[in-house]
């Protein structure tokens, strides 16, 4: 059984290959069935490292229009694959690094409150300078957790570490925060 | 009015905008050409180098293991650098590090050799290492430019690295070739005018990546 898995995916992948090869030949059909072919799967493993649907759908189109831009790179003797997922990984780096400096961004300006917010005591207002004084790992872990709703495993991965790794850092930030908000 | 899959839009878009392309070359045959040019600038001047600077028994004893460890962290870094212009291709950490500890360690080959003058005076150290920063800068010129246009043909996924890499190889070959071509042999004077072209230019090659290498990805479909 696993070894027919393996062989229908050595087949797809030889498929791709030679798809992309004709698509680099200037063979329109074969271009569009290898796009229609990708797609699914970039938008799939995407969804490993972005969780909001509307970014993967984002990310998916910006990886295919990077995969036409570099598509003279691509050398038929390898496996397609490889090139493809480095080319995903990059757009999903390029737009995490760029959400957390926009977080950042949005954090550091919520830091420093308007007096009369904090005299009201804007509940919104209140998380995000408490969540500013965070270790950045607390931080993190809790907005991978609670703020995007992310699994254990999820928020695990996009953040690089283990389970039992995030689980301390969220208890931590927990902690943090109750004692924070007083 | 009926609204299209986004995602389907744009495969039509790019599918009518898919002409045949023609297919780099691998980063092993792009090397091999580099390293021949690389290797011409390299022989043209020490062919044209006076007697004096070509005779071993007249240069530090450590000078020729210097140019074979030069020459081969040009060779690693070039090749890492055509990697790094092929998506999925990218050098990890590893292979960096010992390139440079590579670069590094050619400077052992002088920093013990007893060849360390003080020299006549500040204005003479100076009057003596403009040229040779300028001469250094000068013979990095065509090989890094030539490296760095390689690299824009390909699909740089992280620009101002593969910059970095590109321009540290092509800024070698000017240093290596300073190497033979001057006579100073001073470690003072190396590292300060020599490595100063070398430092300016890996700076020039930051921006370089930064801003030009990118392009690749822009321009509307």
């Amino acid at each position: 059984m696993r070894a027919d898995d393996d062989e229908r995916l050595r087949e797809r992948s030889r498929r791709r290959v030679d798809l992309m090869r004709r698509a680099q030949e200037g063979d329109a059909e074969a271009y569009r069935a290898l796009l229609h072919d990708i797609a699914p799967v970039v938008a799939r493993w995407l969804r490993r490292w972005v969780a909001d649907p509307d970014d993967i759908d984002d990310l998916a189109q910006d990886t295919l229009m990077t995969v036409h831009r570099a598509r003279h790179t691509y050398d038929p003797s390898r496996p397609l694959e490889p090139w493809l997922f480095a080319i995903a990984r990059h757009v999903a780096a390029d737009h995490l690094q760029r959400r957390r400096i926009r977080l950042a961004r949005e954090l550091s300006v919520g830091a420093v409150p308007p007096a009369a917010a904090v005299a009201e005591g804007d509940p919104e207002r209140r998380l995000e300078e408490v969540l500013a004084r965070l270790p950045a790992r607390q931080r993190e872990a809790f907005e991978l957790l609670k703020l995007e709703g992310l699994s254990l495993e999820e928020g695990a991965a996009r953040a690089g570490t283990t389970v039992g790794a995030l689980k301390v850092r969220a208890h931590r930030a927990y902690r943090a925060i109750k004692a924070l908000l007083g | 009015m009926e609204s299209r899959d986004p995602r389907e839009a744009l495969i039509d878009r790019l599918v009518a905008d898919a002409p045949a392309v023609r297919r780099r070359w691998s980063p092993g045959r792009r090397l091999a050409l580099w390293l021949g040019l690389a290797a011409a600038c390299v022989g043209a001047v020490a062919l044209s180098a006076p007697w004096p600077l070509r005779d071993p028994s007249s240069r530090p004893p450590g000078l020729a293991l210097e140019l074979v460890l030069l020459g081969m962290a040009t060779a690693a870094l070039a090749g890492l650098a055509l990697r790094a212009a092929v998506p999925g291709r990218e050098p990890g950490r590893w292979p960096v590090a010992l390139a440079v500890a590579l670069a590094m360690s050619s400077t052992l080959c002088w920093l013990g050799d007893g060849s360390a003058h003080a020299p006549a005076s500040m204005a003479a150290f100076i009057a003596g290492g403009v040229p040779c920063t300028l001469a250094t800068a000068a013979y990095a010129l065509l090989p890094t430019a030539a490296l760095l246009w390689a690299l824009r043909r390909g699909a740089p996924l992280e620009p101002i690295r593969t910059g970095v890499l590109g321009g540290s190889a092509g800024l070698l070959v000017g240093y290596l070739i300073m190497r033979i071509a001057c006579s100073n042999d001073d470690p003072a004077h190396i590292l300060t005018w020599h490595g100063l072209a070398v430092g300016l230019g890996i700076a020039a090659c930051v921006a370089a990546g930064a801003w030009w290498l990118p392009r690749w990805r822009g321009g509307r479909l």
